[in-house]
């Protein structure tokens, strides 16, 4: 049986390869194939953060998906504070970016914060298919 | 004796939940989570093309919805109370659209999300559908994967929603009430 915790770990491991996965949508300029813009800082930054997060969730250690979740959160703030007040740009991104990485944040970070139950009182799985409206 | 055999009749079947369908459902949260987060790209802060001439950027969005009236009194708004406020409005449309896309990526309060994106999607409609060269069904489109999402609850499907719920549920209390509302 599916214990939350594994579902939580599963989950931000899950976050961590989507993250990592996200990366290919910067490679091409512009729309429609370029769905993001990340400078070469930025993707690195992105890839560190993405195997954090992929660490954390196999070890299912939830302060780590916390410190995850938030190290993506200050990438967001970073990007967001540059690009509408410093006109420095170290992520090499946009908009685009600043939600791309605030995705992955608030993911995490609810992963990592929900605390869990005891496992003894444990449900089943996370992948939703007999939960009740 | 006659014995009558009341069967009940025949319930609707429920929606598909095999693994296929789930993966489906998450591909298409992901793509309109995709697509939001895409559009921020054309919109640069912190001006957003605010008063520029010619109008570019976010500004010359908005502008649209008053030179290509599409619903009176959202033109009336755009014009007396949005571009004279265009900068607190530009950004607000920023945060909701970022949120939007953040959200959806990751399957959170999904359904809340979803709601969201059916207003906002109104809110673009009224300023575009009667642009020149626009092409209509875009915006009905939006509407309709929108509320696809709210319908299935998508986050449920290799979401953070389907992470969470079973412990929103077991917690108990209005904030977990909340979250499995929006979710």
């Amino acid at each position: 049986m599916q214990t939350p915790r594994s579902a939580i770990g599963r989950t931000a491991a899950g976050l961590g390869v989507g993250a990592a996965a996200s990366s290919v949508l910067a490679f091409a300029d512009g729309p429609p194939w370029g769905i993001v813009k990340l400078g070469g800082t930025g993707t690195l930054v992105l890839l560190l953060l993405a195997a954090a997060a992929v660490t954390a969730g196999l070890m299912g250690a939830r302060p780590l998906i916390v410190l995850a979740g938030a190290g993506f959160l200050a990438a967001a703030v970073l990007q967001l504070v540059q690009i509408g007040w410093t006109g420095a740009n170290l992520l090499g991104g946009d908009g685009s970016t600043v939600a791309l990485l605030l995705g992955f944040a608030v993911g995490l970070l609810a992963l990592g914060l929900t605390t869990a139950p005891d496992d003894r009182d444990a449900p089943t799985s996370s992948t939703g298919r007999h939960d009740p409206a | 004796m006659a014995v009558t055999n009341r069967s009940s009749p025949p319930g609707p079947e429920p929606l598909g939940s095999s693994r296929l369908s789930r993966v489906l459902l998450a591909v298409c949260r992901v793509t309109v989570g995709l697509l939001w987060i895409q559009n921020l790209s054309w919109k640069h802060p912190p001006g957003f093309g605010n008063k520029s001439d010619p109008p570019q950027d976010l500004y010359a969005w908005t502008l649209k919805g008053v030179d290509n009236e599409v619903f009176a009194p959202w033109a009336w708004l755009v014009e007396h109370v949005i571009i004279p406020n265009f900068a607190v409005f530009a950004w607000g449309a920023f945060a909701i659209e970022a949120c939007l896309g953040a959200f959806l990526l990751v399957g959170l309060a999904t359904r809340l999300w979803a709601l969201v994106g059916l207003v906002q999607t109104t809110a673009i409609t009224f300023s575009v559908l009667n642009t020149p060269n626009e092409w209509f069904w875009s915006y009905f489109l939006m509407y309709a994967v929108h509320l696809a999402l709210l319908a299935t609850a998508a986050g449920r499907a290799y979401g953070v929603d389907g992470a969470l719920r079973p412990l929103w549920r077991q917690r108990g209390g209005r904030l977990s009430r909340i979250l499995l509302a929006a979710s």
